[in-house]
């Protein structure tokens, strides 16, 4: 079995975390010394959103914010060859933001590219 | 803990015995192999082997939701095959993006069987090969619906059918996907 997600003393932990960045200058990070929801976020305030890497060497994705969007978060698990004993699992960051109707979401390769969608089920 | 943690959890025999296929299953190796008893995590053998013309038994799967983690929602669920069969042999399933049946009911009376009972829990559609694009198997009866807490997705209910004229030699591997909102 390949499972590409990452773990920490047998849990695993998101490589990719978020960060709220406001206009006034504060941070909400996903992780601090305690651990923040999403719902958390006041996305009235947000200047951008940021998913940060775990790896300092790998530069953070931003999407800079403005008015009238609604923001999007979730994670998609992939299971490739269930049961098969050569079973690959891979986690997917995706965020991203709606405005209207149209959604534009963003999915974190574990490779670490980006592709940009417009709608979940793309993903 | 942040992620959330979820299981393909496979049901069988009629007094409906849950396993979560992880790790080892009564020393087995956990896998979705289908063949001619009700049982997880089957190994492959000639005493498992399904007959041509015959039908595997049933598969009764969930998606096994024991922690949320930090996900508000779980949802989104799809299964698929990586290939067909070989000819003459089809796997079944009530997995679809559209005309959905909702969820079926486990069969508390016989379990899982070899015979085909497609018209009664709706397992008529062919797996699809390859990612369905949208979400195919539903929670609570609804493709729409989500969990909000531990629990379990419908069942996919699924079986390999062949006929007379089956092909053996190909093996073929189901994956799937979940989303966790945030």
């Amino acid at each position: 079995m390949t499972d590409l997600r990452v773990y920490s003393d047998g849990e695993e932990i998101f490589v990719w975390r978020w960060e709220a960045h406001y206009v006034d200058g504060s941070v909400l990070k996903q992780y601090d010394k305690t651990f923040h929801k999403f719902a958390e976020i006041d996305q009235s305030k947000l200047a951008s959103f940021w998913m940060v890497n775990m790896d300092p060497n790998i530069p953070p994705i931003i999407l800079k914010w403005r008015e009238g969007l609604k923001l999007i978060h979730f994670y998609a698990v992939k299971c490739m060859g269930f049961g098969s004993g050569n079973e690959t699992i891979y986690r997917l960051y995706c965020f991203g933001y709606q405005e209207g109707d149209k959604k534009i979401i963003m999915t974190i390769l574990p490779n670490g590219r980006v592709v940009v969608s417009n709608d979940c089920t793309e993903v | 803990m942040t992620a959330a943690t979820v299981y393909i959890a496979e049901s069988n025999t009629s007094a409906e015995t849950v396993t979560n296929l992880t790790g080892t299953v009564d020393g087995r190796p956990a896998s979705c192999n289908m063949g001619s008893i009700d049982q997880p995590a089957m190994l492959i053998s000639t005493t498992t082997a399904i007959v041509a013309d015959d039908n595997s038994f049933e598969k009764w799967q969930r998606f096994r939701v024991t922690d949320m983690g930090t996900a508000t929602q779980i949802g989104g669920l799809r299964v698929w095959d990586s290939d067909t069969l070989a000819a003459e042999a089809t796997h079944k399933t009530n997995a679809r993006t559209t005309g959905y049946e909702g969820a079926q009911t486990f069969d508390a009376v016989n379990g899982p069987l070899a015979t085909d009972r497609s018209a009664t829990y709706d397992y008529t559609q062919t797996m699809p090969v390859g990612d369905p694009g949208a979400t195919n198997l539903g929670i609570a009866g609804s493709l729409s619906s989500f969990l909000t807490g531990i629990g379990y997705s419908d069942y996919l209910v699924h079986q390999i059918q062949t006929t007379a004229s089956a092909v053996a030699g190909k093996s073929i591997i189901i994956n799937y996907q979940y989303f966790e909102y945030q």
